[in-house]
């Protein structure tokens, strides 16, 4: 999909916006900003996964630290590249940051998920070294 | 029913409901970019629409930020079963738009000495006359941080009550109608046409809203009890966590209009239409991806199965 639409982009974007006001070079530019933003989108599809994750754990200190984390790292990647690549460099920068705060926080993600394991193998081990439980009121005594 | 028929018969339909919201979701996407195709045509790139850009950007951080904080809270608190819990539910959700109100119309009042301080942080490099213009925009605008509020609020209620197709359904009246007004009237007003059609285009999306929580049962008349501060003692949430990505999500956009301001003229617009055309494509390759891991994550996490929600993560199975 993504090769498909980096290939087309600029028919896309001629074919979706091309009219009135919205000359050639607004058509240039609009298409390599799309460019920029697409290439990244096969690596931003499992980041998007990875910070689901966040989620599923409930880690919501996590979940804020990665989204400060990606707006700071946007910032100074865009900073960097704008000089040199302009607008494609601005929009290369969201895709950029996504990715390796992505690794960032997938590595945070299996660290809590081995924690999940720990606490869930205490729990197993406690199970056993108690003593079982007596039956419930009214309920039947096998014999 | 028995037990394991119950769960396939509910199983299978979460996931229809999930399918049809993302349809409606892809369909929001799709009158988004009718709009942006009737913008492409009315101002093209030019520093008129940065302009514009700048000035919402300012609006909607404004606006969402404060709202968002109540959204976790609010779908906790009136997601209710039973005749007496629902309500409680009712009056945290009519207390919740009436206080909601005000405190949103305090900070429409003070937008109105932030705003131009927030242009000027948001676009710093950009010409000195289009500053002025996005200001002059940003004060024009200052009605829709009421309605975009309003609307965050209805949307955490409609979620808490489960009504996934109005809330999947309305955000599509906000960007046709900007899509009428300014394919109608750009040729008389210009750039204003298209800060009519976002007033008027989030102000029916907020009011249609209001509707709909009328017609499940909330009562919004005028009166003391649409102000009663101790019924949104139920609203518990991480209302900081809740506000601070709400700000992110906002200044990510915002971030882009930041770093092309100090881009040839009309850089803004550019990114702007490449990351709508982007933004849809993505709803289509990703949203379907998470959406389907995210119930098996929570699941394994929740299970304490460490094993299966690793697996889940490195190899998605």
């Amino acid at each position: 999909m993504t090769i498909l639409l980096v290939a087309f982009a600029q028919p896309l974007v001629h074919l979706l916006l091309g009219s009135g006001r919205f000359d050639a070079v607004s058509e240039r530019v609009t298409a390599e900003s799309l460019v920029a933003y697409l290439v990244f989108l096969p690596l931003i599809a499992p980041a998007s996964v990875i910070a689901r994750s966040v989620y599923a754990l409930g880690l919501l200190r996590l979940i804020v630290a990665q989204s400060v984390l990606v707006l700071v790292a946007k910032v100074g990647l865009g900073l960097i590249l704008r000089d040199s690549f302009q607008h494609v460099g601005v929009a290369a920068a969201s895709g950029v940051a996504t990715i390796i705060v992505g690794a960032v926080v997938l590595v945070a993600a299996l660290r809590a998920a081995r924690d999940l394991r720990t606490s869930a193998a205490a729990e197993a081990d406690l199970a056993t070294d108690l003593p079982p439980e007596p039956p419930h009121a009214g309920t039947p005594i096998s014999t | 029913m028995r037990p394991l028929a119950d769960i396939v018969y509910r199983a299978s339909r979460d996931r229809r409901a999930t399918l049809f919201v993302t349809l409606l979701t892809v369909i929001s996407y799709g009158v988004t970019l009718l709009r942006e195709r009737a913008n492409a045509m009315a101002f093209g790139t030019s520093g008129d629409l940065d302009a514009y850009l700048v000035a919402v950007s300012v609006i909607s951080l404004i606006a969402i930020t404060p709202s968002r904080a109540l959204y976790e809270g609010l779908i906790l608190a009136t997601a209710s079963r039973g005749q007496r819990e629902s309500e409680a539910a009712a009056a945290t959700a009519r207390a919740a738009v009436g206080v909601g109100t005000l405190a949103l119309v305090a900070v429409s009042v003070a937008a109105l000495a932030a705003a131009p301080v927030l242009v000027r942080l948001i676009a710093p490099d950009m010409s000195s006359s289009r500053i002025l213009e996005a200001e002059e925009l940003a004060r024009s605008l200052i009605p829709m941080i009421i309605a975009l509020g309003v609307w965050e609020i209805v949307r955490g209620v409609l979620h808490g009550y489960h009504e996934f197709f109005s809330s999947s359904v309305l955000p599509i009246i906000a960007p046709l109608v900007t899509f009428v007004t300014v394919t109608t009237l750009n040729g008389v007003l210009g750039i204003h046409a298209l800060v009519l059609g976002s007033l008027l285009g989030t102000g029916l999306q907020a009011v249609v809203g209001l509707v709909v929580l009328v017609r499940l049962g909330i009562p919004l008349a005028l009166s003391r009890s649409l102000f009663d501060l101790r019924s949104l003692r139920a609203i518990q949430g991480p209302a900081t966590a809740s506000s601070i990505l709400a700000a992110v999500a906002m200044l990510w956009v915002s971030a882009d209009r930041f770093l092309a301001s100090s881009l040839p003229e009309g850089r803004i617009a550019a990114l702007n239409y490449a990351s709508s055309i982007y933004a849809a494509a993505s709803v289509v390759a990703i949203t379907g991806t998470a959406t389907v891991a995210f119930p098996r994550l929570a699941q394994s996490a929740q299970a304490g199965t460490a094993q299966a929600f690793t697996s889940l993560l490195k190899r998605g199975r």
